[in-house]
């Protein structure tokens, strides 16, 4: 307990000057003043010794202030700590939520990356609009280039048959004539030869109509070979062209052998 | 391990344990060593710190593929493959749980194996290697359930599109397949060297780097690396990175990559290089990220070196552990 005391006052004061010093040489004094015999001597002794009391009294005044003060500036010091600790704890959480918000961010961006990836790619493919349009004008052009295909095929077929007729009249044609010659002179000398050159070329006409087109040609100069030797025959010398040899015009000709003479010119300008 | 063996070696492939507190790392010489995460970030680590913790002889050719479960970790090399217990290797005991290999039709020459995946969706395991195979084996039994077959030349890297359930492989011959894992067959056959933009004609057609979050593929070797829509599969993005690139990840909103050359490379996915990270090895092979632990976030790569480089933030190398 007493070397606590002691501690305490060498630390305060351990050097002997100052207050400590003070209070001693005041003891001392009063002592002495209260031994002293004369008056004014003593007055004096007590005029000092009030005045170290006074300066006693101050210091001691003074140090109760300081102490006064540490209070206070060590509650000053608690509420910065405080206060401090709480904007610590603010900035951990404001840490935490921009962490978040950077991973959050990071995944616009990436996602806004994939985005421009892929738009990228899709631009490169043409528009849709326009490859509808192109596919509607296609679709248009199709059908119509279909109906053209569907005329001439019907066209083509009409002249098939139309040929097909000719080609059944002149052959049944050839029968009669050749009864009526059978019939007529049954011992003319009629080269066989020539009705059945008729007939083979006959046959050769009554065959396909859809060969190429110097095939049907053929055809036609054998057709026309035929005629002219029918009309050579059968006609009326008078109704001979002048030209000899070649096919008649169309005006020249007697009704009764018009669409004869005009087999070959029919075929020539209207089915080809 | 002599200086000689230390200079010739190379890491060949890495992973984190399930806690993420340690590495396992493999290389050219059959061995794994596993590194203590914990110790060598902690504030008071010294270069003892940075050296592993257990190495030992796992096969006898080198090991081209390693593989964490929850509990084990898978290693291939010399044609079969072995499983360790990470409790056993945190207490420096290697010792195999099971070694187990696929049936090969040819019993002269082994086939190594390349890389391997697993199918969390049935538990199984994905082989693929030398044999133009894979080889898919069930984990609670063993047993080698079923054979992918179609690739014309040794598998690559296999990777897993978790969402539909399909695999993905590339292999030497250039062409990614896609298999589903349910019937085993291929459902897409993607030829990367005949897309004029990806195809790198000088380096061939080969693919060694292959990965996907289901909706984006990236996969690269001799064509360039290149990011690939899956649902249209077409080639969105290519990456105009020199060299061949061997281990290609996503991250967040970056793609990381490494390959020929001492960096690793951060890419973003509109087709931009956004910053090339120089490393220690003069050739990377396998880069693997921690993402088991939160305080343990570190990435590493090995290559070509007895050094495996440790990056703590993403931007800048923080030091190197050495085998």
């Amino acid at each position: 307990m007493s070397d606590e005391v002691i501690r305490k006052r060498l630390l305060i004061d351990g050097d002997g000057a100052g207050d400590d010093r003070r209070i001693n040489v005041l003891l001392k004094s009063f002592v002495k003043w209260c031994h002293s015999a004369a008056p004014e001597e003593g007055f004096t002794q007590y005029q000092r010794m009030l005045g170290t009391l006074a300066q006693c009294e101050f210091s001691m005044g003074k140090t109760l202030l300081v102490y006064d003060m540490n209070l206070r500036e060590m509650e000053n010091y608690e509420k910065i700590y405080t206060d401090i600790e709480q904007s610590i704890t603010a900035a951990h959480e404001k840490i935490a939520e921009c962490k978040k918000e950077i991973l959050r961010a990071k995944r616009i961006r990436k996602n806004r990356q994939e985005y421009d990836a892929l738009a990228k790619v899709i631009q490169q493919h043409p528009d849709r609009h326009e490859t509808l349009k192109q596919l509607e004008a296609l679709d248009k052009e199709l059908q119509q280039l279909s109906r053209i295909k569907e005329n001439v095929e019907d066209k083509l077929e009409l002249r098939k048959k139309q040929f097909h007729v000719l080609l059944s009249t002149i052959h049944e044609l050839q029968q009669t004539l050749e009864n009526d010659e059978k019939s007529e002179n049954d011992e003319s000398q009629d080269s066989p030869m020539e009705n059945g050159q008729m007939s083979i070329v006959a046959f050769s006409l009554y065959g396909e109509t859809e060969e190429t087109q110097p095939v049907v040609n053929k055809q036609v100069e054998l057709a026309d070979n035929v005629l002219r030797l029918t009309e050579e025959r059968y006609l009326p010398v008078p109704y001979r062209t002048p030209g000899g040899g070649h096919p008649p015009g169309p005006v020249e000709q007697p009704e009764c052998c018009v669409w004869a003479s005009e087999f070959p010119h029919f075929l020539l300008n209207r089915v080809l | 391990m002599g200086p000689v063996e230390l200079l010739h070696m190379s890491v060949f492939s890495q992973s984190f344990s399930p806690c993420g507190r340690f590495l396992a790392a493999s290389n050219n010489y059959g061995e794994i060593a596993v590194f203590s995460l914990s110790s060598s970030l902690s504030p008071e680590a010294t270069g003892i710190n940075q050296k592993p913790i257990l190495t030992f002889t796992a096969h006898e050719g080198p090991i081209f593929a390693l593989l964490s479960t929850d509990a084990h970790l898978l290693s291939a090399g010399n044609g079969e493959i072995s499983a360790w217990s990470w409790a056993e290797l945190a207490k420096r005991n290697p010792k195999a749980v099971w070694i187990r290999r696929p049936q090969y039709k040819s019993s002269l020459e082994i086939p190594e194996i390349n890389d391997m995946i697993v199918n969390c969706r049935d538990n199984s395991l994905a082989v693929g290697g030398g044999d133009n195979n894979i080889h898919i084996m069930d984990l609670e039994t063993g047993v080698f359930k079923s054979v992918l077959q179609g690739h014309t030349d040794y598998i690559h890297c296999l990777s897993m599109r978790e969402r539909e359930g399909e695999l993905l492989s590339g292999g030497e011959d250039g062409a990614v397949r896609i298999w589903d894992c349910r019937t085993g067959q291929s459902v897409h056959r993607l030829e990367v060297y005949k897309y004029e933009e990806c195809a790198r004609p000088q380096y061939g057609k080969w693919i060694s780097c292959l990965t996907t979050d289901s909706d984006w593929m990236l996969c690269g070797g001799g064509p360039s690396l290149s990011l690939w829509h899956l649902r249209s599969l077409s080639p969105t993005s290519i990456f105009p990175l020199s060299g061949c690139q061997r281990q290609a990840m996503f991250y967040q909103d970056l793609i990381l990559s490494v390959g020929e050359g001492h960096f690793l490379s951060h890419c973003l996915l509109g087709g931009d290089v956004k910053s090339l990270i120089p490393c220690s090895p003069p050739s990377l092979n396998t880069v693997a990220l921690n993402t088991n632990s939160t305080e343990h976030r570190v990435l590493t790569v090995g290559g070509s070196s007895d050094q495996i480089d440790v990056f703590t933030n993403l931007s800048y190398k923080a030091f190197s552990l050495s085998f």
